[in-house]
């Protein structure tokens, strides 16, 4: 009796650990998000817009910017460019889907590169 | 890749694709088609034809016109019964450019929509957005 009671013990705990298993694959799978500061001059006008956008496009997972409560699809130029975001305007960049760590990697890089204007 | 067309009337089309190319950079698998003063429907139809045909590398090409009802469009509207294409009018460089961006990830019926929303959402009134922008400043506590 006894160690049936251990043996369902225990099949509870693997099955919680399964359980806090799939939430982190669940966890890996909702939105992940950053915030940083545009560095360049210019801000997202057109063409930083347009790198931006086209860098975006390139990733499978939905993403948004979000400029002071404005949240825009980060894979259109028309969106990014109705935020009218300047230098020192902070924006956050969330991410949802497979590649979405690496897509905010890339896009984090990208703006703190200044658009590789300076 | 799905192929660009600018089909217009004069010279509107070069304008277009090098000022895309200004913003964006250099993109691949774009022509441009010019309706000619004095060119009639036959030689524009030829023209567009081998355009599309060169192309189309099996997943069809968006075809951008200027003006609804005019030579281009009623063209394009004769070919889009042989040709595996999708034809917008009203072209503007938001449409244009939404559409560069897009078309890798987007098939040819995603991207008719990408135009027809891209080409809406660039006109806009600026001072109506200033007076809204104004009159929400002159509300604040």
């Amino acid at each position: 009796m006894k160690s049936l009671r251990r043996l369902n013990q225990r099949s509870k705990r693997g099955h919680e650990a399964n359980t806090d298993r799939s939430r982190t694959a669940m966890k890996h799978l909702s939105e992940i998000k950053q915030t940083v500061r545009l560095l360049n001059k210019v801000g997202l006008h057109a063409r930083p817009a347009a790198m931006f956008v086209q860098t975006a496009n390139t990733f499978k997972s939905e993403i948004k910017v979000d400029k002071e409560g404005k949240e825009v699809d980060a894979k259109s130029i028309l969106g990014i460019l109705s935020l009218a975001a300047e230098c020192n305007d902070e924006v956050t960049i969330k991410a949802n889907g497979e590649d979405a760590e690496d897509a905010i990697r890339k896009l984090v890089d990208l703006v703190n590169s200044k658009f590789g204007e300076e | 890749m799905i192929g660009i067309i600018v089909a217009a009337h004069g010279e509107m089309s070069k304008g277009l694709i090098e000022t895309s190319r200004l913003i964006i950079g250099h993109s691949e698998n774009m022509a441009t088609v010019d309706l000619l003063e004095g060119e009639g429907p036959e030689s524009l139809r030829d023209k567009l034809k081998k355009a599309v045909e060169s192309l189309d590398s099996g997943e069809g090409v968006m075809v951008l016109l200027d003006l609804y009802g005019g030579t281009p469009s009623n063209v394009s509207a004769l070919l889009a019964r042989e040709l595996n294409i999708e034809v917008v009018s009203g072209v503007n460089l938001p449409m244009l450019l939404e559409i560069i961006v897009k078309r890798a990830s987007k098939n040819l019926k995603e991207l008719r929509q990408v135009a027809l929303y891209a080409g809406r959402e660039g006109i806009r009134s600026i001072n109506e957005i200033v007076e809204k922008i104004e009159s929400e400043i002159k509300e604040r506590p």
